[in-house]
């Protein structure tokens, strides 16, 4: 039929009302979804951006094969040695596709403070890496609240001090370390034996940022190292935050007695590269005759809070999705029924000027899209408004599983809304279709001759 | 062999009225040709429009043929049907059944919209003279609430007219009228009828109007009784 869209938008004006209460259903329903979206979205960044760069994933980490179950257990067989570093670092160096990489030694160990120790995880990576993974972009833009020094500042600010550490903030509470190296300089020295037990215990510990590092080397020593304190931060996963510590690679080495580090991260400037580049560093590699696993961030093995999280939310996102889509064909189907009843008669004369059955289901079905159309341009200016209104409102909330609390911060993305449109759409139409099919069936007679319409 | 364009052998149907089987057509049987202009005289209830819907292909017969224009309609699925009414009938109905959200010019357009092969300038042609037919240029953008009775059953008139049909139904098209808007309309039809040589089959209980038609069939209790 010719002219089809424009009799279907003229036949959208009969009642005005009726169909503004239906596009208002529809966009607030989508602008809901829009909502939705955005906060999954930042909740998704959120807690990449965690994953890939402040629990020092990234997208790409290069063990041996094998290492990340049996790094801790057998080092020396499983941590990667120096000519094993080198040949991955050539290689991602070489690669167009990796912004830069980072070396990380991570093991178990204690902190003390000649009073006491704690069982801390600990992580060896160059100051400058670190400074340059805190302040990246992505970090800065998605969880810049977990990239800032509680107290003092990262350890590539103190490039003369030997051994600079970041201690995470529950840690640093439970050995009593008040201050952080540049609140100490200028205070008398600390004593060398310490008052342990003693109401003295307290002050004499915050006198200087010292932590001692205790574990034992690869070849089964007991060895200790002394760092300094430069900040308190807030470790990524709450699990972390009562032992975690930082420092340089070197440190670690020489604590462990090692030249090995456990896996090598690859910072990627596009994510979506990760498996190829994993996939292809492996066959590179494979090919060199060393054998590695590459596991990408979304590797629930590698990082399980971040993939079980995200699939939880997606889980939830996709039934409330579907909730509201219920709701909005509900919706559709009842104006629609309404409608189409009003003109059961007008539908009987359009069958007897020979209008058939499909031309005018898909007549019914092209007044839906357009109001669906409608509802959903409605929809995605008032779901931004609202992200807008609600990150300008400087809400803040506590993540589950996170330290701290971070900005709610409402971040449509483009894709979400367009897989949210793409559902809507044809759910609208398809009530539409539904109930127009039945309408047209029916005997063109008894449409003429209806009461109603 | 009859040369009628139209022609109805021994056909009945009967519809349930609530409780109520209704017989309303009893066998009844009827020939129109080509250019004769028609009306279908008798009481309420007696079947007049059960005709007018079968010859129409609006509706099926339970037994009997109609074959139109060598079409017999039993032959013909739904599409076959709507297809047929669109390039061959017109109709006029008693409400004028116009669509109110089109103005005068669309309405009579409106079963152009599925003549593919014409062009806008065709279809604007046409219907631009079918609104000149009836003598409604200075309403073509009004919209049908807008008009008076007579008006809208003028509009119909174009509508049914526009597509060039060979037949044109109309059932009591003049009952919602005043008797001097009748006079006009009948006119009119006539008018057409002559000029253009389409047949017009009409139903009426209206006696007065009996002495304008060339031929009068008149019918009672689902059967002819003159024709």
């Amino acid at each position: 039929m010719q002219r089809s869209w424009a009799v279907a938008l003229r036949n959208l004006q009969r009642n005005r009302r009726r169909n503004a209460a239906t596009v208002a259903a529809i966009a607030f329903g989508y602008a809901g979804l829009v909502v939705l979206g955005g906060y999954a979205a930042r909740v998704d960044r959120f807690l990449r951006t965690n994953a890939v760069y402040l629990q020092h994933a990234g997208h790409v980490a290069v063990w041996m094969k094998g290492g990340l179950d049996r790094a801790g257990a057998e080092p020396e067989r499983y941590q990667l040695d120096a000519a094993a570093q080198q040949r991955i670092l050539a290689w991602a160096g070489a690669d167009p596709r990796v912004e830069f990489t980072a070396r990380y030694l991570r093991g178990m160990g204690l902190a003390g403070n000649g009073c006491t120790t704690q069982p801390t995880r600990l992580f060896g990576v160059e100051p400058e890496v670190l400074g340059r993974i805190v302040r990246h972009p992505e970090v800065q833009g998605w969880s810049s609240e977990l990239a800032t020094p509680v107290k003092g500042r990262w350890m590539d600010a103190y490039p003369k001090v030997q051994h600079a550490s970041a201690v995470s903030v529950g840690l640093a509470e439970m050995l009593r370390k008040r201050r952080v190296y540049d609140e100490v300089q200028g205070l008398p020295p600390a004593a060398t034996i310490l008052d342990c037990d003693t109401e003295k215990e307290a002050e004499q510990l915050a006198q200087d940022a010292n932590v001692q590092v205790m574990s034992m080397t690869y070849d089964g020593m007991f060895n200790a190292v002394d760092t300094e304190m430069t900040a308190t931060f807030h470790y990524a996963e709450a699990h972390g935050e009562n032992g975690t510590l930082y420092t340089s690679v070197s440190t670690l080495q020489t604590l462990f007695a090692t030249d090995r580090v456990t896996y090598v991260a690859l910072f990627l400037k596009d994510p979506a590269d990760a498996a190829n580049v994993a996939a292809e560093l492996t066959a590179a590699m494979a090919a060199a005759g060393l054998q590695v696993e590459a596991l990408t961030y979304d590797e629930e093995r590698w990082n399980p809070y971040y993939v079980g999280t995200m699939a939880f939310i997606g889980s939830m996102i996709g039934i409330i999705t579907l909730l509201v889509s219920l709701v909005l064909i509900l919706t559709v189907i009842g104006a629609l029924t309404l409608s189409i009843l009003e003109r059961t008669r007008e539908i009987g004369t359009w069958r007897a000027l020979g209008f058939g059955r499909g031309v005018l289901t898909s007549l019914v079905v092209q007044e839906a899209f357009l109001l669906a159309v409608l509802g959903v341009v409605a929809g995605v200016v008032i779901g931004l408004m609202a992200a807008a209104m609600i990150n300008a409102a400087d809400i803040r909330f506590s993540p589950p599983g996170v330290p701290g609390t971070i900005a709610l911060l409402i971040k449509p993305s483009p894709l979400t809304c367009a897989v949210q449109a793409v559902l809507i759409l044809p759910s609208v139409c398809v009530a539409a279709w539904l109930v127009a099919r039945a309408q047209v069936r029916r005997n063109v007679v008894e449409l003429l001759t209806a009461q109603s319409g | 062999m009859s040369d009628a364009f139209v022609q109805v052998e021994q056909v009945h149907k009967t519809y349930q009225l609530g409780e109520t089987r209704v017989h309303a057509l009893r066998g009844i049987s009827l020939e129109l040709h080509r250019g004769e202009f028609t009306a279908l005289v008798g009481a309420s209830g007696s079947g007049k429009s059960t005709l007018l819907n079968l010859v129409g292909c609006l509706d099926e017969p339970d037994q009997g043929r109609i074959v139109l224009d060598g079409h017999d309609v039993a032959h013909l699925d739904d599409a076959e049907r709507s297809k047929l009414r669109n390039r061959r009938i017109g109709f006029i109905f008693q409400s004028f059944n116009l669509v109110p959200v089109l103005n005068v010019f669309e309405n009579v357009e409106l079963p152009l919209l599925l003549h593919e092969e014409l062009s806008a300038a065709e279809r604007r042609k046409r219907v631009e003279q079918a609104i000149s037919d009836v003598g409604l240029e200075s309403f073509v953008r009004h919209w049908p609430d807008k008009l008076s009775g007579g008006q809208r059953q003028r509009v119909a008139i174009a509508r049914a007219l526009v597509t060039q049909p060979l037949l044109v139904l109309a059932d009591e098209p003049t009952a919602n009228l005043d008797s001097e808007t009748t006079a006009r309309l009948v006119d009119l039809l006539v008018d057409l009828n002559h000029k253009r040589k389409v047949t017009f089959l009409f139903s009426t209980h209206d006696e007065k109007l009996m002495g304008r038609v060339a031929r009068v069939v008149r019918i009672r209790d689902g059967v002819t009784v003159t024709a």
